[in-house]
């Protein structure tokens, strides 16, 4: 039986496919980068959106620190243009895959937010905790399918 | 249980002050000097004893002046003498350096990092670190059980 779940597999084969015609040089700045964008975004993002109750209402007394979260994070900057930054090393064809566009689209929703977020308004926290941790899901998708990808080929080398 | 935050913000403190505060007593460090005189200070007085620490890695904001490891040497070893790379390297392992000072001034306490280490990395954390955990995202819980500070 695999040691992978369904979701991991669906991310792994175009990675493990891309991974086979990367030079292996570019591949450690490849996996660094990735997992700076976990750290620098996935991480941040769901700081407070991961311990809100799934479904519950998110309580106002959170709203600073979830605005920081989102869009003073990163040197004071948005998750999305930290997101973007970050993005932009990688290459275009990893960019593309379908976990790398579930995240940009949430943090573009996360952006398109603001106003409401910041006046606190009930849906609106709701809704971008929800694309927080689709946020920090996709990267982590993305990060541990990389990793598990250079382990089976470094195997395959040995 | 007491637990000490080592971090160069203060986001880990935010978290901890709403989510772990029932849990823990926090106290808060945010350089390898200043977590080595708080645990120092603690082991004189039991009454404030430290049982654990959570440590971040990337310590992007701190001063140069006050990072852990030798910048020049570590420029010569490991860098081809690029001090800058060297400084950037420290800056984002300074978590593992800060717990490698503590564990040499013979502090042991279970250190739990926020961090998705791949397996074999945490595996050598351990071998080097002792009581080495790791949780790869902010989640309260999940935190709190690594820090045996389970509800």
């Amino acid at each position: 039986m695999s040691e992978t779940s369904s979701d991991e597999t669906s991310a792994v084969d175009p990675l493990a496919q891309l991974l086979v015609e990367i030079d292996p040089r570019f591949l450690e700045p490849i996996v660094d980068t990735l997992a700076m964008l976990h750290h620098d975004v996935g991480k941040y993002i769901t700081r407070i959106a991961r311990n809100v109750p799934a479904g519950a209402p998110v309580p106002t007394s959170l709203g600073a620190m979830l605005l920081k979260d989102l869009y003073e994070t990163h040197r004071g900057k948005r998750a999305s243009s930290r997101f973007s930054e970050l993005v932009g090393v990688l290459p275009a064809r990893l960019a593309q895959l379908a976990p790398m566009r579930e995240a940009a689209a949430a943090l573009a929703r996360i952006d398109a937010a603001e106003p409401a977020v910041r006046a606190l308004e009930a849906r609106a926290l709701a809704q971008v905790v929800a694309d927080a941790r689709e946020v920090e899901l996709s990267l982590s998708l993305v990060l541990r399918a990389v990793r598990l990808a250079r382990v089976r080929r470094d195997g395959d080398d040995a | 249980m007491r637990l000490l935050l080592i971090e160069d913000g203060n986001e880990y403190e935010e978290f901890a002050r709403h989510f772990l505060a029932d849990r823990f007593e926090i106290d808060a460090a945010h350089t390898a000097a200043e977590a080595q005189a708080r645990l120092s200070s603690a082991r004189e007085d039991p009454s404030r004893a430290i049982d654990a620490l959570l440590v971040d890695l990337r310590f992007e904001r701190a001063r140069t002046e006050d990072l852990v490891g030798d910048l020049p040497s570590l420029a010569r070893r490991m860098f081809a003498g690029d001090l800058e790379r060297a400084r950037r390297w420290a800056k984002d392992q300074q978590g593992t350096l800060i717990l490698a000072e503590l564990r040499k001034a013979g502090f042991a306490q279970r250190a739990v990092f926020v961090h998705d280490f791949p397996p074999d990395r945490l595996q050598n954390l351990r071998k080097l670190y002792g009581d080495v955990h790791a949780v790869p995202a902010f989640d309260a819980d999940a935190i709190a059980r690594a820090l045996g500070g389970e509800r």
